[in-house]
């Protein structure tokens, strides 16, 4: 069968999947929602923290089960699962935004351990919550382009 | 790197296309894989049951709630991931001349 293939009808075959790619990459657009809604809760993980551990335990429950169904509900208004990460600048991303995460949870509790002001865990609140809101969009412009290119 | 199998099934022009669309996707629902092949439904449906018969792809559906239709997802399975890239190798080998 493989030898009653023309290389030329193989290379149309192939450029066809192309379109096709680049087809549904142009489907995978965020709402304009999504986005903050992530920040949101992104940051709700960091402020969690600093709260006494019963609280903290609760946001951070709450927060996990918001992420989840955010996902869940992205997926059934666009009919596209994504969670598996395609590409190199896509991974890079995700990991960056876990990295703040993980190092603003981290900088929370040091600053409720020193006794400095509550005030101050906002910051961290506040970078993970921008860093999240500014790399969203180009993680999905990145999850695009590696669609297309796959 | 995978080495270079040519399928028959997934050979079908639209097997081909849907097995390539649901490559770098975890899942696609049956309406997003048919507006972007443009394809008909009975079509669409026909060869995702002989893809799914073959172990290539995976098909589940989601529960009814009250007021939405049931929606199909499909995905491929890891057996039908490692067949269609070694079916695209196959066939750039093909497309350069030299399989």
């Amino acid at each position: 069968m493989a030898s009653n293939v023309d290389p030329r009808d193989a290379r149309r075959a192939l450029s066809g999947l192309d379109t096709d790619r680049a087809r549904l990459a142009a489907k995978v657009v965020t709402p304009r929602w999504y986005h903050p809604v992530y920040a949101s809760i992104l940051a709700g993980l960091v402020l969690s923290q600093a709260l006494p551990p019963f609280y903290g335990l609760t946001v951070v429950i709450v927060g996990l089960i918001g992420l989840i169904a955010l996902r869940i509900a992205y997926d059934r208004r666009y009919g596209i699962s994504f969670t598996k990460v395609t590409g190199r600048r896509t991974r890079t991303l995700m990991f960056s935004v876990i990295g703040v995460l993980v190092a603003g949870m981290i900088a929370s509790r040091v600053i409720v351990a020193t006794g400095a002001s509550l005030w101050w865990v906002l910051v961290p609140a506040a970078i993970a919550f921008v860093t999240a809101l500014v790399l969203g969009p180009r993680y999905d412009d990145a999850l695009r382009r590696e669609i297309v290119a796959r | 790197m995978t080495d270079p199998q040519f399928n028959d099934l997934v050979h079908s022009p639209v097997r081909l296309r849907i097995c390539a669309l649901l490559r770098p996707a975890n899942e696609l629902e049956f309406a997003t894989i048919r507006d972007t092949l443009r394809i008909s439904d009975a079509h669409l449906s026909k060869n995702l049951k002989l893809l799914s018969d073959a172990g290539i792809v995976q098909l589940r559906k989601d529960p009814r709630t009250s007021n939405t239709r049931m929606r199909t997802w499909a995905a491929l399975t890891t057996e039908g991931t490692t067949v269609v890239d070694g079916h695209l190798a196959a066939l750039a080998q093909i497309a350069e001349g030299s399989f």
